[in-house]
């Protein structure tokens, strides 16, 4: 598991309640219970903070699984330009 | 580029505490944790903490908060929840629907009349309150602007009418922070008719219905955002996705000063300020130092403790205790507060002091009685790591704070820190409190029982490296014997070249110990300079930094020099104190060791151990790594 796939474990899992093992490829807002639209502020304030990073309005919404959270902070930190 | 993660140490260690039903410790840990700089998951689990520890064995003080306001408040509580725990609250947070504030208290069946709060804290939002004001501001006439505003503090007046039929609740209102893009730009703020002189009106009428009111009170939004900067305190995304006006750095800063007012009704704001001197209230150290060469003045980094003690004197003004605990010779230390042309604390600012060479717990202990206040009210500030781990181990109540920046981050850092001491009452009882402690005289100070300080010793894991001085040490040397004069037994003063020609003398041996702890390496620190004469060592100088004072290293390395004499073969060691007005610290050393007393005049006292005392154990804390190989800490 590399520093990127740990921390957003680590983060996922503070901000849910949940335990870091139990995020997989299907955690998602379906999944996870706890997983409102207020947790996904606080999920959003976390990852930014975590990884210095600042999300747009379009990859917050986008932001809705595990999956799709890796796919869009491994792009921004990795340097790759966003799609327009 | 990804930061990197804060150990999740403090974690660890708390659970570990809370599963020894440690709750107490606990909850210091995670207090001392929230002093540093804190990101959200450390709110996160701190507030999940809370939730864990055992009230009373915590010593917690609860409360019933309520958070109402136009806009969504949620994510505030986490941080809210976990400051409030650092300054011994246990809150409760009930958090209003965004915008049914008013339907809050007049409906009978509501979620707060349940919940009864016994803070509110209320945040609303001009926008919502006065759309009119904030966006069709100069499509207003002066009597609509001023009828916007008469309206929104009838709401507020109403708010509290109906708040008051039921509950006595102290309600806290967030004042609106001043337009940072006003309608008339440059304009606006020489303009009477101008938009912010229009919010300023309106936080002037909320004041005067606070002021009315018993037990309301308007919080000064508009000092964070300036402190904090706008662009870092609204963030146009969150308020898109969920209402949420604000940056995570904005619901840390908001969550910070919502803590002081709940401090100040709880009545656990801090009460004492206890400060170490030395590279705290000046730059360098006294007793090595000297009067002329420490650092206080108007140039940097002088200029930086100058601003320093002002910002304590503010502190004094207001009514806060201050007290020092330092290791120093007390007259050479109050000499420099009385004297020194740059001091601004003299020693009249202070109700009592403690300078002197005993364990700074002891004397945190005895301020504490003289002063007739109880540790937790108790801030101590020092640049020492170990001295600070001293403190957090023996006394967990005082809040030990770690000042060891660069000294022109202090007078801010301190700023900040003193928000644990604010309160919402101010007299003239408050500017005369430390005179009245200074009247009273020092009361009979008893000797408390203090957490052993064998145990701290041993935790600080010590390592001392003793070697003869070498080309890569001997500059150091030197520079040693010029500048020790506290614990310097005899005061000999070498130069490099002076102490190369003793060590080729082939009669002298040159010794230097080095010591290396948890915190750091604190570099060579003593020094030993043995002679051979005639069957007999006799140890021409014998000196140590004041810095590791307290740690009993004379003794270990005294030890080493023994087991050196007795290979030697010599039947007597003789050891020589020559008095100086600094080094009365080091008068009873050797009568410490168990040496007699042979020969003494007014210049000079000589000490004899003969060599059936020679074998000793050192002391156990200490990993000993000498010429006579690495011995790991010696337990018996």
């Amino acid at each position: 598991m590399n520093s990127i796939e740990r921390g957003v474990r680590e983060v996922m899992a503070a901000v849910f309640g949940v335990k870091p093992e139990n995020i997989d490829a299907r955690a998602s807002a379906e999944t996870i219970e706890t997983w409102d639209s207020l947790q996904h502020l606080n999920l959003i304030l976390a990852l930014e903070e975590r990884f210095a990073i600042q999300l747009s309005l379009d990859e917050i919404t986008a932001m809705n699984s595990y999956t799709s959270i890796m796919a869009l902070v491994s792009q921004r930190l990795n340097g790759s330009q966003k799609d327009s | 580029m990804s930061k990197a993660r804060q150990q999740p140490d403090f974690e660890i260690e708390v659970d570990a505490l809370l599963a020894q039903g440690q709750h107490y410790l606990a909850w210091a840990k995670v207090r001392d944790r929230l002093h540093e700089p804190v990101n959200l998951t450390a709110y996160v689990a701190a507030s999940r903490f809370a939730d864990r520890l055992d009230r009373e064995i915590a010593e917690l003080v609860p409360a019933r908060v309520a958070l109402l306001g136009s806009f969504t408040l949620d994510p505030i509580v986490p941080i809210l929840k976990a400051r409030a725990l650092s300054s011994r609250i246990l809150a409760e947070i009930y958090v209003g629907q965004f915008n049914v504030w008013q339907q809050e208290v007049l409906s009978e069946q509501s979620g707060l009349r349940r919940f009864n709060p016994d803070v509110i804290f209320l945040a609303l939002r001009a926008e919502d309150l006065a759309p009119d004001l904030v966006y069709r501001f100069l499509g207003l006439s002066d009597a609509e602007i001023r009828a916007e505003v008469a309206n929104a503090t009838a709401a507020l007046e109403s708010f509290l009418g109906a708040l008051r039929q039921w509950s006595r609740a102290k309600v806290v209102v967030h004042s609106l922070a001043s337009p940072v893009f006003p309608v008339l730009g440059i304009l606006d703020h020489e303009f009477p008719g101008g938009q912010s002189a229009a919010f300023q009106e309106w936080n002037r009428a909320w004041m005067d219905v606070a002021r009315r009111s018993s037990d309301t009170w308007v919080m000064d939004c508009d000092r964070l955002v300036r402190e904090v900067g706008w662009s870092q305190w609204y963030d146009a995304r969150f308020w898109a996705l969920a209402r949420l006006p604000l940056s995570s750095t904005a619901l840390e800063r908001l969550a910070e000063e919502q803590t002081k007012y709940l401090q100040a009704f709880l009545g656990v704001a801090r009460k004492v300020l206890v400060l170490d001197l030395d590279n705290t209230l000046w730059g360098g150290i006294i007793g090595e130092d000297g009067f002329h060469r420490i650092q206080l003045g108007s140039d940097y980094p002088g200029s930086a403790f100058v601003e320093l003690q002002r910002v304590i004197l503010g502190l004094h003004d207001r009514g806060v205790i201050l007290a020092i605990n330092s290791k120093n010779n007390s007259d050479e230390a109050r000499q420099v507060m009385e004297k020194h042309p740059a001091m601004v604390l003299h020693p009249e600012y202070f109700a009592a002091m403690r300078i002197n060479w005993s364990d700074k717990a002891q004397n945190l202990e005895e301020l504490s009685e003289e002063l007739n206040l109880s540790l937790d009210s108790f801030v101590y500030v020092d640049d020492n790591a170990v001295e600070c781990e001293r403190i957090r181990q023996a006394l967990p109540q005082v809040l030990t704070i770690h000042m060891a920046d660069e000294p022109a981050l202090r007078p801010n850092r301190m700023r900040r820190l003193a928000g644990v001491f604010d309160t919402l009452a101010y007299s003239s009882e408050d500017r005369a409190r430390n005179a009245m402690y200074r009247a009273e005289g020092p009361r009979k100070t008893l000797r408390c029982q203090v957490a052993s300080l064998e145990d701290f010793y041993i935790s600080l894991q010590m390592e001392m490296t003793i070697r003869t001085v070498d080309e890569s040490s001997l500059s150091r040397a030197a520079q040693m014997t010029q500048r020790t004069n506290q614990f310097n037994l005899t005061t000999r003063r070498y130069s490099e070249s002076e102490l190369d020609a003793l060590i080729r003398s082939g009669q002298h041996e040159v010794y230097t110990a080095r010591l290396r702890d948890r915190f750091g390496d604190d570099g060579i620190i003593a020094l030993a300079i043995l002679k051979s004469d005639d069957g007999a060592v006799y140890i021409d100088t014998f000196l140590m930094s004041c810095r590791v004072i307290g740690r009993e290293v004379e003794a270990a390395f005294l030890t080493f020099l023994l087991r050196r004499a007795r290979t030697l073969g010599v039947k007597e060691v003789i050891g020589e104190y020559r008095p100086t007005k600094k080094n009365s610290l080091a008068a009873d050393f050797y009568a410490g060791e168990g040496f007699e007393v042979v020969h003494r005049s007014e210049e000079t006292t000589l000490w004899r151990l003969k060599s059936d005392q020679f074998q000793r154990h050192y002391p156990r804390w200490f990993c000993m790594d000498t010429d006579f190989g690495v011995r790991a800490h010696e337990f018996d």
